[in-house]
């Protein structure tokens, strides 16, 4: 069942997706963690930070909305409080790092890669730059470039996932920008943009008014994305994918694989239901004894055309 | 003081469990009742579960993973906890009347939790749709709870309007079984069809709509009288629950001390705590937000609070209600 992202190796292929698993210990209390392959931190910025007015999310048919505003504790406090508690964890732990500046990022990236129980780093590219008056880094290649370019200069020696946004013309020019500035793996994807309207009030549904879109609604959107990123970018430079949007089974999870992921993230389906978690990772266990594949590995990008 | 080492502000255990449906009722044309049976260590965590605490309940199979609406679960406050099953003749109008309640086997450490609810949409809709000895996925008990002071002389104002009351019969229970004898509720409903709960109206009629009567059979069962108010004084005090309260103080005695506990609609806990600072009173709010998770991942549902005793300086910052909460003491909230 092992699969490896770059120098790190998974016992299974699937890990949680950043900002729904929090810092572990509030899903630890409904399900046991060691039986994952790998645990993605909620975004840390630089400084707290409180997040969006309410309403922050919202069900859709098939789906969840949310402006949850990257609400966390910051830097220093999560130094302090929260990984004492990853360290207890047993898997690989990637910490998923947030900014508004480059600077910004690269000051977390640079704390946090110095502690010994942190796998990898995850940079999350979906943030406004504002710098750049608020547009998405990840949406614009050559800002990617720069702010990949920085954290790995900052941290050479530390496994870089790249995050990147599905909210783009092409995901392959934003991935080969990635890849090309330094990242090790490629997470594909976030959440998609999307807004909902109160039509009694006519108002929009969130306070941050508009929001980004998970849960199995977007799986086809991103199952697409996997495909692209995996057959354009990253299966030629042997960068491994980690595939996430919409994931609620094992079914879905092995659809992600085929596509070309190494890895796959759960994330909305986790906040709905725990149990989830173990649960896919049973049923791909199930799906390969049934087929008579010998490893997950096999199964990364056997998509036949 | 507080009732129990078991009960203080520490959080209980608390798990994923699958429970069995023991009992369905509907009441009205949009109100349901459902007891949900546990054992082994779903038992174990709600036979500490607190008033004010809730679960959320999963309103789909979770075990299609094609089956994905709705796709997250429905908080629903504890009606009860209950150590005995629900009596069949409640739920099956067939069944002789007298039937005694599901008889405990010997080493059975069941546990049975209830919830009142009224249908609004799809999860609601989907759990009202459940039959006896179906299974139920819940995460649970989940929140803070109320703090639950004793002492002489105090007395315990139970508020609870709309779909905020089921709390309040749950906290009822567990204050008379923690020998208080000085409890009062009060119920409000936009109209008497609408409460939460199974009314005695044919029992008795007040001399005075302000006179705690055993109106609403949930808070009967523990000798708890209540008042009723409806918003168009279709029944009992003809106006808001909180009015109702604040006159029904007004003509009282005061006591050593009143704790106020509320749970409702944003402006009934609002107005609640506006008249508890006005008399001085010790306060609680349950609050509702819109939540997804329920455990503290997806830090949806926020409410604005600062801390009791600082002064104005004190910059408003967020709480979850799911995990920080539901329960807070009414001096914390931002209410506007």
């Amino acid at each position: 069942m092992s699969v490896r992202l770059g120098p790190v190796r998974l016992a299974n292929p699937v890990m949680t997706a950043s900002g729904t698993c929090g810092y572990a210990l509030e899903l630890a209390e409904f399900v046991d963690l060691a039986g994952l392959g790998g645990f993605v931190t909620k975004s840390i910025t630089l400084e707290p930070q409180e997040g969006n007015p309410p309403q922050r999310t919202q069900e859709t048919p098939c789906g969840l909305l949310n402006s949850i505003g990257l609400a966390n504790v910051g830097l220093d406090r999560f130094l302090e409080e929260k990984v004492p508690l990853l360290e207890r964890l047993s898997i690989p732990v990637f910490v998923n790092v947030a900014g508004k500046t480059v600077e910004q990022y690269v000051e977390v990236a640079r704390r946090v890669s110095r502690i010994p129980a942190v796998a990898g780093l995850e940079l999350n590219i979906s943030c406004p730059n504002v710098k750049e008056g608020g547009i998405a880094f990840g949406v614009h290649p050559p800002m990617v470039a720069e702010l990949v370019q920085a954290v790995r200069r900052a941290c050479p020696q530390t496994v870089l996932v790249v995050k990147l946004t599905p909210n783009v013309t092409d995901i392959a020019e934003t991935a080969a920008a990635a890849v090309d500035a330094g990242a090790d793996v490629l997470t594909v994807a976030n959440t998609f943009l999307g807004m909902a309207i109160d039509i009694d009030g006519r108002r929009p549904v969130l306070g941050g008014i508009s929001g980004g879109l998970s849960g199995p609604a977007i799986k086809p959107l991103a199952l697409y994305l996997v495909h692209r990123v995996y057959r354009q970018v990253a299966r030629d430079r042997r960068i491994p994918i980690i595939g996430l949007g919409g994931i609620m089974s094992a079914a879905d999870a092995v659809e992600f694989m085929l596509a070309g992921a190494t890895a796959v993230g759960i994330g909305t389906a986790a906040l709905a239901d725990p149990a989830c978690l173990p649960r896919v990772v049973e049923g791909i266990r199930n799906y390969l004894l049934e087929k008579g594949i010998p490893a997950a590995a096999d199964l990364v990008g056997a998509l036949q055309l | 003081m507080t009732i129990s080492p078991g009960q203080s502000q520490e959080t209980p255990r608390r798990g994923q469990f699958q429970g069995r449906i023991a009992g369905a009722d509907r009441f009205g044309d949009k109100l349901r009742s459902l007891t949900v049976a546990l054992t082994g260590a779903g038992a174990a965590a709600f036979r500490q579960a607190r008033p004010g605490q809730f679960v959320q309940l999963s309103c789909r199979d979770l075990h299609d993973g094609r089956c994905a609406s709705p796709l997250l679960r429905r908080p629903l406050s504890i009606a009860g906890i209950h150590q005995e099953g629900p009596n069949p003749a409640a739920s099956d109008p067939s069944a002789p009347t007298g039937t005694k309640p599901t008889q405990r086997a010997p080493g059975d450490e069941s546990v049975w939790v209830e919830f009142l609810f009224r249908v609004q949409g799809p999860g609601t809709g989907w759990l009202s749709r459940r039959a006896l000895d179906e299974p139920l996925d819940l995460l649970g008990p989940l929140g803070n709870g109320f703090r639950l002071p004793t002492g002489r002389d105090r007395r315990a104002i139970l508020i609870g309007g709309g779909v905020g009351l089921p709390p309040m019969f749950f906290l009822a229970d567990v204050l008379s079984r923690a020998g208080q004898t000085d409890i009062v509720a009060f119920a409000g409903a936009r109209t008497v069809s609408q409460f939460v709960g199974t009314l005695c109206l044919d029992r008795c009629e007040p001399a005075s709509t302000l006179m705690p009567l055993g109106l609403l059979e949930q808070f009967n069962r523990c000798g708890v009288g209540c008042v009723l108010a409806t918003d168009d004084g279709s029944r009992g005090f003809a106006g808001s629950v909180v009015e109702a309260v604040e006159e029904f103080l007004a003509g009282q005695p005061k006591p050593a001390r009143t704790d106020l506990y509320a749970c409702g609609p944003k402006g009934m806990l609002r107005a609640v705590a506006r008249l508890a600072e006005r008399r001085d009173l010790a306060c609680q709010v349950c609050m509702e937000a819109y939540m997804a998770c329920g455990i503290g991942l997806c830090q949806s549902c926020v409410v604005p609070v600062r801390s009791a005793d600082a002064g104005a300086a004190d910059a408003p910052h967020y709480k979850l209600v799911c995990s920080q909460g539901p329960v807070f003491d009414a001096r914390t909230i931002c209410w506007d």
